[in-house]
This record gives structure tokens, sequence and C-alpha cells, in this order.
């Protein structure tokens, strides 16, 4: 699912679920499947890993990308 | 004066002569070109000021460098206030500045004008044609100095803000000749290979003069020409270049350009944190609610089992059997009493009480029937008499009328 539908998907389930007026059985599958849209979502934000790196220019121009060390 | 030559003393002549120049020469305004410019260790300034005739050495003392925009270098047009000293013993005069200021800064900043209008006028700075910054960036491209602040400040802030990113730095010299062209190219080259989602070009605070690569022609065309959004972060807030102009953000710093460029990671996973706190407590409530619904059920349902009925009947049961027997007691007793009552009633009917109060009853002698009266009476008849407690023959003597 595209991230910002998986947005708007959770804020349509919390105002659901805030009204009050849902059944507990559905309550329960919307819960799972609020939490299963929060942790793909934050894994999506969170799944780059830190890279940092440098481009230098090779010897026949083409440019290379190597980690850049810093501090 | 006497024509007369007189003799001085090396130092008489000296004397005069600096008394004489340094009297005439005490406040003085000189341009020229730097030249032989020298920094001393201890921080003095050693230069020489000339132009096409004439050369004089000058000196500006650290004390005197406050209000110095930048180091002067060689070539550079400057305008010197100082006094005229004289040195007796090196027989040598100079001049002593009191301040130094660039002649170029004017030249620069025309040139600028000149230039922003001729890029306002192709449309550069228009606002529609400036690009959106992408969300959620995969991608940052960084054009600046590897060993600037501006790098560091970046990095931290991207690592305070978001759980992790790519950065990829394309190195530049950011002043001097060198710099506009590689910047320009640097753009390009993210460009031509596609190798980020959002660009931050930018340097430190400086001198016009500094920031000036930022102000090139080739700089502002590489920004207006480069598919992948750009964020201009050059000098300070005060700083502003043309590179600000046409970039499709103005960061004020290069920090700034950061946080701009992970806000609405930072923010999402903020949203998301909240999101998580707010699920779980209407998800809390709800059971919460739920079971205390189911306990008052099952207190109901308890209350419906068929052996819970049995003993609520058998309850009932006693409780009716118990009014029942109270009601006949009641009415035993009631009935008793009554008995009672009519059995002093008839005792109070009872003859032998009356004869105990006095009267007597009398019976014909023959027949035993009770003689009530006097008709039966006849002279000499024998009578019986019940007293209270026997009886005896009496015999009726003479009947007398009372009545």
């Amino acid at each position: 699912m595209q991230f910002e539908k998986a947005f708007s998907r959770l804020e349509e389930i919390l105002e659901k679920m805030n009204s009050g007026n849902v059944p507990l059985d559905e309550s329960l599958k919307l819960y799972e499947e609020a939490d299963k849209l929060i942790t793909s979502c934050s894994g999506r934000l969170a799944e780059a890993e830190e890279k940092i790196e440098t481009l230098v220019k090779k010897r026949n121009g083409e440019l290379e990308q190597t980690p850049l060390i810093h501090e | 004066m006497s024509q007369k030559s007189t003799t001085h003393t090396v130092s008489e002549l000296t004397f005069k002569i600096k008394t004489q120049l340094e009297s005439s020469f005490s406040a003085v305004g000189v341009s020229g070109e730097i030249s032989n410019f020298k920094k001393h260790s201890s921080g003095h300034l050693y230069f020489d000021l000339k132009d096409k005739g004439a050369k004089i050495p000058a000196v500006l003392f650290k004390g005197n460098q406050r209000g110095l925009e930048r180091l002067p270098k060689e070539g550079d047009q400057v305008v010197v206030s100082g006094s005229v000293s004289v040195y007796p013993p090196h027989g040598r005069y100079q001049l002593i500045a009191s301040s130094l200021s660039f002649a170029g800064a004017g030249e620069l900043l025309l040139k600028l004008e000149a230039l922003k209008k001729e890029l306002q006028m192709r449309g550069w700075f228009d606002q529609e044609k400036k690009k959106p910054l992408p969300p959620y960036p995969k991608t940052i491209g960084v054009v600046t100095s590897p060993t600037g602040a501006v790098i560091r400040d970046i990095i931290h802030v991207l690592r305070r803000r978001t759980p992790g990113f790519h950065l990829l730095l394309y190195p530049v010299h950011v002043q001097g000749s060198l710099a506009a062209p590689e910047i320009a190219e640097a753009i390009a080259a993210f460009n031509r290979e596609n190798l980020a989602d959002v660009l931050i070009v930018g340097r430190g605070g400086g001198s016009l003069e500094d920031l000036w690569p930022f102000n090139e022609e080739i700089v502002a065309k590489a920004i207006y020409e480069s598919e992948i959004p750009i964020i201009s972060a050059v000098g300070h807030e005060s700083d502003v270049t043309l590179a600000d102009f046409v970039a499709d953000v103005r960061a004020p710093t290069p920090s700034a350009a950061a946080e701009i460029v992970s806000q609405e990671t930072a923010q999402s996973l903020d949203t998301l944190t909240k999101m998580q706190t707010a699920l779980d407590r209407v998800i809390k409530q709800l059971l919460a609610s739920k079971k205390l619904a189911l306990v008052g059920r099952k207190k109901e349902a308890e209350a419906r089992r068929p052996t819970t009925q049995i003993s609520h009947f058998n309850q009932k049961l006693r409780t009716y059997h118990k009014q029942l027997y109270s009601a006949v007691q009641t009415r035993t007793t009631m009935k008793k009493q009554q008995l009672r009552q009519v059995a002093r009633e008839l005792k109070a009917l009872d003859p032998q009480n009356v004869l105990s109060r006095g009267y007597s009853i009398l019976f014909d002698q023959n027949h035993d029937s009770v003689i009530v009266s006097t008709q039966e009476l006849t002279e000499g008849k024998i009578v019986r008499a019940r007293l209270s407690d026997g009886e005896a023959f009496l015999c009726s003597l003479k009947k007398h009328l009372v009545d």
C-alpha cells in the first residue's frame, strides 16, 4: 500500500475506534490492521540505514561512491 | 632660511624630517594596490601600497584590525587611512594604517545587481518554476566543501531527526576561482546520473567575495536547469545570493536545510508514534468496558440458574409455611378465647349459682315439676324445696297473697 494511503487509512481506523460504536470483534480486527500499518509505515521511514558517501571522480571521468570518513 | 649650508648631525636632520613629516601627514587617506603582503607572527600586517609611479611601506598593527573584513592579498585595491611615521634607525618612512577597506566591494555589488536583474528578466526566480521537495527523499545529495562545518552540521541534524538516511556528498571548493565551475558541474553530475532525490547546495558564512561563487551565472544556471529539487543554504540568515533566488527552497543555514529535508520523515514518525499510543489506549478502554459488561452478564446469568431458582422457591416455600402456621395459630388462640368466654357466660346461667345467692326452687312432691305459681299451692300441700346446699320438704300452711 502507498505510504500516504496507509496514513489516511490509519486516521480512518482511529476515528472509527474512537467513535465507540464498533463491535468488539471489529475493533480487534481494526486494531490488528492499524498495528500492521504502523509497523510497515515506520519500517518504510526507517528502512534506509545511515549511509554517508562521497562522490569521487575517477581517472576515466566516471563518478564513484565511497564511504565518507568523517569526524 | 640661510642659503649657507649648515651642518647637522644625522640625528638632528632625521629628527627635523620626522617632526615636519609627521605633523604634516598625521591623518591621511591613501588608495593603492597591495604588494609584498606579509603577516608577521605577532599578528601585525606588513605590506607595500603602490600605484604606477610610487610605493610606500605600510603596517596595520594587530590592534587596528578589528574592522577588517578579511586579510588583504596581493593585487587588492584598498584604501588605507592612517599617518606617516619616520623610523630614524632605518632612515625610513612608512604609513601606519589605522584602518583598511577594500575598494572592490562596490564594484562587485554593482555587478551582482545587474546580473540579478538579468536573471529575473529571464524568469529564473519565478515562483511557479519552483519544484516541490520530495517528502521522503531516499538519497540526499550535498554540494559543498568536504571539510567545512556545513557537511558536519547537515549530518548532525539528519542523525538527530531521522532513523536512517543516505547522504551523497559531492566535494567542491566553495570559494575562490575554482568554486563556481565545480559547483555547477556537481549539480549537473547529480542530474546526469540521477543520483539523488534532493540537493543541498551551500557553504558557511563569509564576506561578499567569499560567497561570490554563489552569485556566478554558471551556478545560477546549473540550479535553474536542475531536474532535482534544490535547497540553497549559503552563509547566514542575512547573506542572500543569486543561488538562493534560483533555488526551489532557500534555507537560512545549512542546518535548516537538513531540517527541511527531514521534516516530513520526522513528523510522520512522530505522528505514527502518537497513533500507536492512541490506538493502544482505545483498545484497552474498549476491552475494559467489555470486561465490565461481561461481569454484569455473569451475575445475571447466575441469578437465572435452575438450582438457584429452586433454592429461591424453597426459601419462598419456607416463608409461606411459616406464615401459614402463624396464621393457624392465631386463629386457634382466638377460638380458644371465644370458647372460654362462652363457658364463662354459661356458668353465669347455672341455677346453682342463683341458689347460692339465696334463691330456692320448689318442686311438686309427686311430679318433680317446678312450681312457678301460687295457684299450684293449696293448704296442707307438701312441696320439695331445693336450696344451695340440699333439699327439704315443706308443708304449705296458709295461702296468703302478698301482691
